[in-house]
């Protein structure tokens, strides 16, 4: 197994030009409801990366305060752009709570539940283990410098 | 005041506390880990990550 790397997924770069993902609310595909989007935990060394297309349980983690498929994503804030980059940031922190993972784990796969689990972007980090612990994983402040995804 | 651990309810001054940072380039974030022990043993470690860039799409 080869070590995950930070990347969005190449899948998503072209189906957002499809139009299959939404992450704001707006009239899109006759529905104005946001996609849903989860974000799951991977074991370090499980391969995500800029390949990966869709959420899967090979190499997720497991443990305590752990639910296969990983937690919601709070999505409340549209999508948007200011000079001339475009960008969106989740609306809450992700976290989760009473948990224990006791082997190393360094990225999360951010996915489109709503879109058949498609990916959307592998966000890696230092191997951590929690035990009887917190894990929260802070947003940055939605600007066109700062905001979690940017398009150029 | 007690504190939730592997070992279940433990008091406050059973308990050594650390935090330890990381800031790493590769993946442009900033990792607090809070690790509690009792004596030597590790029972409680917490985290936070905090990402310090966007990802750029278009990369």
């Amino acid at each position: 197994m080869a070590a995950n790397t930070q990347a969005a997924a190449a899948s998503f770069k072209s189906e957002i030009l499809q139009g299959i993902h939404n992450l704001g609310v707006g009239v899109t595909r006759g529905s104005t409801a946001a996609d849903t989007l989860k974000a799951a935990l991977y074991f370090a060394g499980s391969s995500l990366g800029q390949a990966t297309t869709v959420y899967s349980t090979s190499g997720e983690v497991t443990g305590t305060g752990y639910t296969a498929g990983g937690n919601t994503v709070a999505n409340a804030t549209a999508p948007t752009n200011s000079g001339g980059i475009a960008f969106w940031t989740p609306s809450a922190n992700i976290q989760w709570t009473g948990l224990t993972i006791s082997s190393s784990f360094d990225c999360y796969l951010l996915y489109n539940s709503t879109q058949s689990n498609r990916a959307i972007a592998v966000f890696t980090f230092p191997a951590q283990t929690i035990s009887a612990g917190t894990f929260t994983i802070t947003m940055p402040s939605n600007t066109n410098t700062s905001a979690l995804i940017q398009v150029n | 005041m007690k504190v939730f651990t592997s070992k279940g309810l433990l008091d406050r001054n059973q308990l050594t506390v650390k935090d330890v940072i990381v800031e790493d380039e590769a993946s442009s974030t900033r990792t607090v880990a809070t690790e509690w022990y009792q004596g030597d043993e590790m029972v409680k470690r917490s985290v936070w990550v905090d990402r310090l860039a966007p990802l750029e799409i278009g990369t």
